[in-house]
């Protein structure tokens, strides 16, 4: 990407001389202005589809068809969907704090977003490569937490303050098993840039060296982040912040129009984002068979292992959320402090045993790993 | 440090509110999430149907007791013709019997259905009650095949029924019974074996015998506090007496507490499987004959009253007629079971979370237009 | 050991119920797409659940055979909502035959020439299909009935044109050397 940029840029000096005294600046500038919107189409697309995915899947795990009006098998929906919402009326209810009320979805949404710029799509593939993207995503995300606080208290009106109150507690609450998890991945690749433990994760079919297959803790660690991250994106079973048989609509209850479709947009981007965290920490990111950093289409196939492992947990996020009912606060609470947090700490532990026994030897330390 | 200054806050739940089944609502009172008070405010369906049944004519006030209960409209068909059978001393052939027999424990199973599945979906887990929809639409059919109506049959009729079961109608029946019996058990696996289901339901708001009973809660809820209580066994009617069936009580199902609401919900799901039973019973030995009794066209009992409460899938519904040998009711007195389960909530839900609330309403099966007629 | 116990029990019992919804994921469907497949007809296609689409004894909207129907009111009399109207003249004395399968014949003497059924009030529960004499007033399978305007939803059964006649044909009836005068009697839906 990278290098393309510079070649194109190079292009723009030949063609335009005048942009040869520009300075420096102007090109970041510009290649971040460039980055950020192929991103920002990049995430309403998937946003988008996700939610025609969604629904479709959840008709068919319930016996119904689910939308299909709108272009073939209502692919469009979403399309429909947004356009309405952009026409409909954006309601500030009279007793709002209203500055507060309007920033919050653009909050949740710039939370949601950001995390998206450290991605590895692929080898060659992403925006920026932060040398610490780990804590980068865990911080940016955090943004969202204090949009739905925002806006939940922002609305004035006390079931949204409920679930805002709710979803602060249960973010704050998971932010730990999430963290302890991810230093589990941590260590055994070495690195929190989020392209380095990709590459660390490289091993025989390109399967084998993931973090997963590292040791037994680490696979266990990777249910517990996988639950800690559906409970940080407000997903069922951990949907209390706006449970809609409980607290009517939760923090969004009283956002209508634009704002009310941002806060569905970051769900539904969010989704994406679970997966694709979860397959880089875990899944070994682009790895896997005839994936390869040095060749164009190694990085292509890389590339295509990448969206095939986040859309697959794309999948399993809404498959679980058309199963399973939701928990209560306090079990929630219980859950999380009495069972992930502790297991999540053993499963560093254990790690940490494992590796100082087994080194970096790949499925379960059965297999030795290249030179 | 000064102690954290807390308030109680009022808090408007419903009318429109999802898991409010219909339009009740309730002003609580909360402390954070713990409820101090849950003041139901009923009334929102208030259709005044005691006063129209001194309005009509007898058999005409038959199709109104449909919209008493819209979940369970035969079993309120046939107690309100119980009732003026009873007042009139008319016969009922014994096809007819069987006929509403198995009506209504057809519709028992669609009523508990939409119980147990707008449980699930207050639980925050909507596909069971898709899926127990699924299996209702049957049911409707088949009602629609009988008597042309998918929700408001008005099926029974003053001694007896208003039609007969249409060629192949009871082959039907039988295999709607056989694909549904193992659904109940793919229902268990998708919901009610639920770890997280059974934890929020098993220790929340247990009320105990002697509450139910002080309460007058009926049915389902106060067999679920394990009352062996059944008016089909207890209080028979109809052709009851000659079949065998079991009545399931709850007795602290998943290690939970005698008369959660687990158990209530429990009680909903065992009575599915007994319904069936007593369906394959009547499907067996339904006689040929009549399925109408000579009433006259104008109906007029002598003067008289009557109070005669039948086995509904909400608890007993009953009917007090007085008649003064005219045309219409001198007065009619509706009891019906959401009546009094409503009146436990306020009681029940002190203490417990708005999670709970809503448990609780789902678990007592609580409907409006049975609420405030 | 019941914190162990726990973990299982959760873990087992979220798989189960995820493999009965992915079961159903790939299942047919129960539901059809409804304006664009024709639940009246019989055998509709891409269709797995129900029995029947639309069955025979479906109580849809009312209809009337006006040149069967004896103007006994009976039907009026019974409906709890009062949403019959039955109007008649007396006419010449006819006899036609039931509509129901018995195929009994009934005397006629009185025509209509207004019957009203407010299908905006009516609530299909069939009380006036089963008192009609010559069941001529039956229900059909029809069931979309969406109007634009409420007074849209009162279904005449007798034009202006038909009633003329009718009105005529009792003139003359009238006309006849018969010993009492012809009555036009307004015989409303009513009830004490
Ligand atoms: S179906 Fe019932 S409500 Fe409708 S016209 Fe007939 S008697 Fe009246
Ligand atoms: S009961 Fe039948 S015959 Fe009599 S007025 Fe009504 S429709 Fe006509």
């Amino acid at each position: 990407m990278k290098e393309l940029l510079d070649q194109l840029i190079a292009l723009a000096v030949e063609k335009v001389p005048l942009l040869g005294q520009a300075p420096d600046w102007v090109f970041y500038l510009l290649w971040m202005l460039v980055a950020g919107a192929a991103l920002l189409v990049y995430a309403s697309l998937i946003a988008g589809i996700t939610s025609w995915v969604e629904r479709r899947i959840a008709g068919r795990m319930q016996a119904r068809i689910g939308p299909n009006r709108v272009g073939p098998r209502g692919f469009f929906q979403w399309i429909a969907d947004g356009l309405k919402s952009l026409f409909k009326e954006d309601v500030t209810p009279a007793n709002a704090d209203k500055p507060l009320f309007r920033l919050a979805p653009y909050l949740v949404f710039t939370g949601m977003f950001g995390a998206w710029a450290v991605l590895p799509y692929s080898a060659r593939l992403y925006a920026a490569d932060l040398n610490v993207g780990i804590l980068y995503v865990m911080a940016i995300t955090s943004l969202v937490v204090i949009g739905i606080l925002m806006g939940g208290w922002a609305s004035g009106n006390k079931w949204g303050l409920f679930g805002a109150l709710r979803s602060s507690a249960q973010i704050v609450s998971y932010e730990v098993p999430a963290g302890l998890a991810i230093a589990t991945a941590v260590a055994l690749s070495g690195s929190l840039s989020l392209q380095e433990m990709v590459r660390a994760q490289a091993g025989p079919l390109g399967i084998l060296g993931w973090n997963i297959f590292k040791s037994p803790f680490a696979l266990v660690a990777f249910f517990v982040y996988f639950i800690a991250a559906v409970a940080e994106g407000n997903r069922t079973p951990f949907d209390l912040p706006e449970a809609e048989s409980e607290l009517v609509a939760g923090y969004n209850t009283e956002y209508s129009g634009m704002r009310f479709v941002f806060f569905f947009f970051a769900e539904w981007a969010n989704l994406f984002l679970i997966g694709a965290v979860s397959t880089t920490l875990f899944l070994g990111g682009w790895q896997g068979p005839l994936a390869n950093p040095d060749t164009w289409w190694g990085v292509m196939i890389g590339a295509g292992w990448f969206f095939l492992k986040a859309c697959f947990f794309v999948f399993v996020l809404i498959w679980i959320r058309w199963t399973l009912p939701r928990l209560r606060v306090d079990q929630l609470m219980a859950m999380c402090w009495k069972y992930l947090v502790p297991i999540a700490f053993v499963c560093l532990i254990g790690t940490m045993l494992w590796m100082s026994v087994f080194g970096d030897r790949a499925f379960f330390g059965l297999v030795a790993v290249g030179p | 440090m000064s102690p954290l200054q807390t308030d109680i806050w009022t808090l408007n739940m419903g009318p429109q509110h999802p898991s409010t089944h219909g339009v009740i609502r309730f002003v609580l009172k909360t402390d954070g999430e713990i409820i101090a008070d849950a003041d139901p405010d009923v009334g929102f369906l208030h259709r005044g149907l005691e006063k129209i049944a001194e309005l009509v004519p007898y058999p005409s006030f038959m199709p109104y007791t449909d919209r008493l209960d819209y979940l369970a409209a035969i079993n309120m068909n046939w107690a309100w013709a119980l009732s003026i059978e009873r007042l009139a001393g008319i016969e009922v052939p014994p096809r007819a019997e069987h006929l509403r027999v198995i009506t209504a424990e057809l519709n028992r199973i669609a009523s508990h259905l939409i119980s147990v599945g707008a449980l699930a979906s207050d639980m925050g887990a909507f596909t069971p009650f898709v899926h127990a929809l699924r299996d209702r639409e049957r049911i409707n059919d088949l009602f629609e095949e009988l008597c042309g109506a998918r929700l408001t049959f008005n099926y029974c009729r003053i001694g007896g029924v208003s039609l007969d079961a249409p060629p192949g109608w009871f082959d039907r029946v039988r295999g709607f019974l056989d694909y549904y019996e193992p659904m109940i058990d793919v229902f268990n696996r998708l919901i009610t074996d639920n770890k997280i289901f059974v934890e929020r339901l098993r220790r929340v708001a247990p009320v105990s015998a002697e509450m139910a009973i002080a309460y007058g809660l009926v049915g389902p809820n106060l067999r679920g506090s394990g009352v062996k209580f059944d008016l089909r066994k207890d209080e028979p009617y109809g052709i009851y007496p000659q079949l065998e069936f079991e009545v399931p009580v709850g007795r602290g199902y998943r290690d939970g507490v005698l008369g959660s609401c687990f158990d209530r919900y429990m009680v909903r799901i065992e009575e599915l499987r007994q319904s069936i039973r007593i369906i394959r019973q009547c499907l067996d030995r339904i006689p040929e004959g009549e399925i109408q009794a000579k009433v006259p066209k104008v109906l007029r009992p002598a003067k008289g009253e009557v109070y005669c409460r039948t086995e509904a899938p909400r608890g007993e519904v009953g009917f007090y007629v007085i008649s003064n040998g005219e045309k219409t009711p001198a007065r009619v007195k509706i009891r019906t079971g959401s009546w009094s389960a409503m009146s436990i909530i306020r009681e029940l839900s002190k203490g417990w979370m708005i999670a709970d609330l809503v448990a609780i309403i789902g678990s007592l099966d609580v409907i409006a237009p049975e609420v405030d007629r | 050991m019941n914190y162990f116990r726990n973990i299982w029990e959760a873990i087992s019992s979220i798989a189960q119920g995820m493999a009965v919804t992915l079961r159903q994921f790939f299942t047919k469907p129960e539901t059809v797409q409804y304006p664009e497949v024709d639940v009246l007809n019989p055998r509709m296609p891409g269709y797995s659940g129900h029995l029947k689409p639309v069955s025979e004894r479906f109580r849809g909207f009312l209809t009337v055979d006006t040149t069967v129907c004896i103007s006994c009111n009976q039907c009026a009399h019974v409906c709890p909502v009062d949403c019959i109207l039955v109007e008649s003249e007396k006419g010449p004395k006819t006899t036609v035959n039931s509509l129901r399968p018995d195929g009994k014949e009934s005397p006629k003497t009185r025509y209509p020439v207004q019957f009203d059924i407010h299908l905006g009030r009516c609530m299909y529960c069939g009380l006036c299909t089963e008192v009609c004499p010559t069941g001529c007033i039956h229900f059909t399978r029809e069931f979309r009935g969406a109007a634009g305007e409420y007074h849209k939803l009162i279904h005449h059964f007798i034009s202006p044109e038909e009633a003329e006649r009718v009105r005529k044909l009792a003139a003359e009836e009238a006309a006849k050397p018969k010993p009492e005068k012809p009555v036009a009697t307004k015989v409303e839906a009513e009830k004490e």
